[in-house]
């Protein structure tokens, strides 16, 4: 029975890791403003001013936004201005972010017939679970009753 | 009668054997053969009769024929083919050159036999008699020289017999495929040409390259096209006959001028009984020419021959509900880089220009296809309109002339809308700005702007208390795992763990102790635990005398050992004697005392 309870015990703990872990994951809302930055790049890109609309992107970029959106536009517009590397690695990075969109899974020339790939915080995720519940499982079993032989 | 038999047998066999064996000697003996043929013995002036003559050498070597003057035939058009073959084991090339020749007078013509030395080998053919009578203005056969001279495309040329002398128009015996193909034992062989050596801008030249083998070849040959700077090259499927392949590149000139096309090169690996090879096809100069000037003003640089219409999905709508109007450019030119039309804006419209889509494909040396436009013209007006005449001008080369095409204009009439209805209407698919900016048309869709925009944190791996996490159950695991040790270690050392818990435990009972008639004895009692615990051994009945040298011996002072004899004394006093020679509270006192000072002291 104790070792039962504990078992759940360390179950719950590990579930309570993840989802305590996963809240670091949270993306956060950004200003209005860098929305319309984001917009404005696109409008730039749809009238053909690709060097515009990568200076744009960039500057979101540098202000730390991480959105696999705006590094997959600015793949696209690098790869119509004629920066192949930066588009390259644009596409890349959009891809660590967001590698089940087909969209970006394409630009990034990545198979799409493979295992759905993970993203870095969901393999990070994975592994903390794993982590908690091998915990659990080794506490458990060293709680194990053990069971006397019966001597012939 | 059965020796004689026997001896006939054998000598039979015998010639029979010989019989063979110089069979196949003459036969080794002439490798090269050389014979005429020609198509029909009796024509008339209005005809032609093709004589064909078939050289056929062991090695793939053959020598340039020129064929001599004929008297009374004019040799009007040649042609050449090869087969190679291999029949047990012995490899033969037989080549085929074929005369049109023309008579310029009645009678008994004759051809007469031609002699060739090859290797010191005299061929001769037969003298050939052709029958001339005068014609009646019309031929009464055709030329046997559009097809193969071996007679089909089972001939084994590597081209195929069609597309061999649909390229090799002009005279066979300058070609300089065949003189290097045959001029020496190669076994891969590569030519380019082009159909055409001087062009307009955008005119396309179909530059083809023939590859042939000898069907010996190890592994798959690899074909490197040239760079062809200064050209928009569309590549077409290659075919394959026999041993060889043809690979056609259609080139639309981008610049004006004398452009070279580089050389194209087939290489392979070789094999365990060949050496690798590597061809090369000779340079081609290209004269460009400049479109002419007059190009009229919606001219946006098409060449070719093209066609257009347009066709609207409705000619009655409302405002704000859009009219798709397909716009359609058909014909031959260079549609991967066909220029868009000219639109013209309209205050009456909000207009949207979808992606184009382009189909083509090569016909005939030509580039066909159907560009199709659909535009989104959505109307912010109600009344009758006209989406005005879309006008679209190329260049055609044939005549080297400009011609404007136009589509009709469109009347159309639209009613009030609703504008709760009406006020966002947007094109379905693929429009993207409104046409009073340039619009990309073949870029790739981005991702659309979102109302809020969010940014992902640090991942994981780089924020400390994610790794802080993983401390939780890897510490219980490991705080569960030092218990455990420690446990086994003082179950497997009883005397260490009572020793090591006799002064705590002492100390805790010193502390807890109540204080009353009794408190004497019991601090007596807890000490004598405490000695007992630390010396692992019973000190019942022990006179204190002994008690005190067993401490001295685990280098307890003998102040500290008085000490320890005394306070047992006066707990024995007041157990035994029912009398208290100190108070409980110094007893308590001298109790920690004591016990801290052995404590300290103790040694084992």
């Amino acid at each position: 029975m104790k070792t039962v309870l504990i078992a759940i015990a360390m179950i719950l703990l590990a579930g309570a890791l993840v989802i305590g872990a996963m809240q670091l994951t949270a993306p956060t809302t950004l200003p209005n403003a860098d929305a319309q930055t984001f917009a404005r790049a696109n409008q730039m890109y749809e009238k053909g001013q690709y060097a515009a609309a990568v200076n744009l992107y960039q500057q979101l970029l540098a202000q730390g936004v991480e959105n696999a959106d705006v590094y997959y536009n600015l793949g696209r517009a690098a790869q119509a201005a004629g920066d192949a590397k930066l588009a390259e690695g644009a596409f890349a990075q959009a891809y660590t972010l967001a590698p089940r969109d087909e969209q970006i899974a394409q630009a990034a020339h990545a198979s799409s017939g493979m295992i759905p790939a993970l993203t870095q915080n969901e393999i990070a995720l994975a592994a903390l679970g794993f982590v908690a519940l091998l915990s659990a499982l080794v506490l458990t079993m060293r709680r194990r009753p053990v069971q006397a032989h019966p001597v012939i | 009668m059965n020796k004689f038999y026997r001896i006939a047998l054998l000598a039979v066999a015998l010639l029979g054997v010989s019989g063979l064996w110089f069979t196949s000697k003459a036969h080794a003996q002439s490798p090269y053969g050389l014979q005429a043929q020609i198509d029909a013995d009796t024509i008339t002036t209005d005809d032609t009769v093709t004589l064909t003559l078939t050289l056929t050498s062991p090695d793939g070597r053959a020598p340039k024929l020129n064929l001599p003057a004929l008297d009374g035939f004019n040799v009007i058009n040649t042609q050449t083919a090869s087969q190679y073959s291999i029949v047990n084991g012995q490899t033969s090339t037989s080549m085929a050159y074929a005369y049109e020749l023309q008579p310029t007078q009645t009678g008994d013509l004759v051809i007469p036999a031609l002699h060739l030395n090859m290797n010191g080998q005299d061929l001769t053919t037969e003298a050939l008699t052709v029958h001339v009578t005068q014609g009646n203005g019309t031929p009464t056969k055709k030329s046997n020289l559009q097809t193969n001279p071996f007679g089909g495309s089972a001939f084994g040329s590597p081209f195929g017999g069609s597309a061999f002398n649909s390229v090799f128009g002009n005279d066979p015996f300058s070609d300089p495929f065949f003189q290097d193909a045959f001029g020496r034992t190669a076994s891969l062989d590569i030519q380019a040409v082009t159909n055409k050596q001087s062009v307009y801008v955008g005119e396309p030249v179909e530059y083809t390259v023939r590859v042939a083998g000898d069907g010996t070849l190890l592994g798959e040959p690899v074909y490197e096209k040239p760079q062809f700077k200064g050209f928009w090259a569309h590549e077409t499927d290659s075919q394959r006959g026999g041993s060889g392949a043809e690979i056609t590149t259609l080139l639309f000139p981008t610049q004006a001028g004398n452009l070279t096309i580089d050389p194209a090169t087939i290489r392979t690996d070789g094999g365990f009984f060949s050496e690798p090879i590597e061809k090369q096809t000779e340079s081609l100069a290209i004269q460009v020419k400049p479109l002419p000037q007059g190009a009229p003003a919606e001219f946006n640089g098409a060449v070719g021959k093209f066609e257009l219409t347009a066709t609207p999905d409705k000619t009655a709508t409302r405002v704000g509900e859009p009219i798709v109007v397909k716009y359609q450019i058909r014909g031959t030119g260079n549609f991967d880089t066909l220029p868009d039309p000219k639109w013209q804006n309209d205050t009456n419209w909000r207009a949207y220009d979808a992606k184009a889509k382009n189909e083509s494909s090569v016909q005939f040396g030509q580039l066909s296809g159907i560009k199709t436009f659909e535009r989104t013209l959505i109307p912010t007006k109600e009344g009758n309109f006209t989406i005005p005449a879309v006008r679209y001008a190329y260049f055609d080369p044939s005549d080297a002339q400009y011609h404007t095409l136009e589509a009709q204009a469109i009347q159309v009439n639209v009613a009030p809308g609703d504008p709760a209805q009406t006020q966002n209407v947007a094109p379905a698919t693929n429009a993207s700005a409104p046409n009073n900016a340039p619009v990309v048309t073949n870029a790739p869709a981005l991702k659309i702007a979102p109302a809020q925009l969010t940014s992902a944190p640090k991942p994981l791996s780089a924020q400390p208390l994610f790794w802080a996490m993983f401390l939780v159950p890897l510490g219980l695991v490991g705080i569960d795992l030092a218990f455990g040790l420690r446990k086994r270690y003082l179950d497997n050392n009883a005397a260490e763990r009572r020793a090591s818990r006799a002064y705590q435990s002492a100390m805790k009972k010193v502390r807890r102790i109540k204080r009353d008639d009794t408190t004497n004895m019991q601090i007596a009692r807890i000490v004598l635990s405490y000695l007992e615990d630390r010396m692992n051994r019973s000190l019942l009945g022990v006179p204190h005398s002994s008690i005190a040298q067993l401490l001295m011996a685990h280098q307890v002072s003998s102040d500290a050992a008085v000490q320890v004899t005394e306070l047992l004394r006066n707990g024995e006093v007041t157990e035994f004697g029912k009398l208290r020679l100190v108070s409980a509270q110094d007893m308590v006192t001298n109790a920690t005392e004591v016990l801290t000072r052995v404590e300290e002291e103790w040694a084992e």
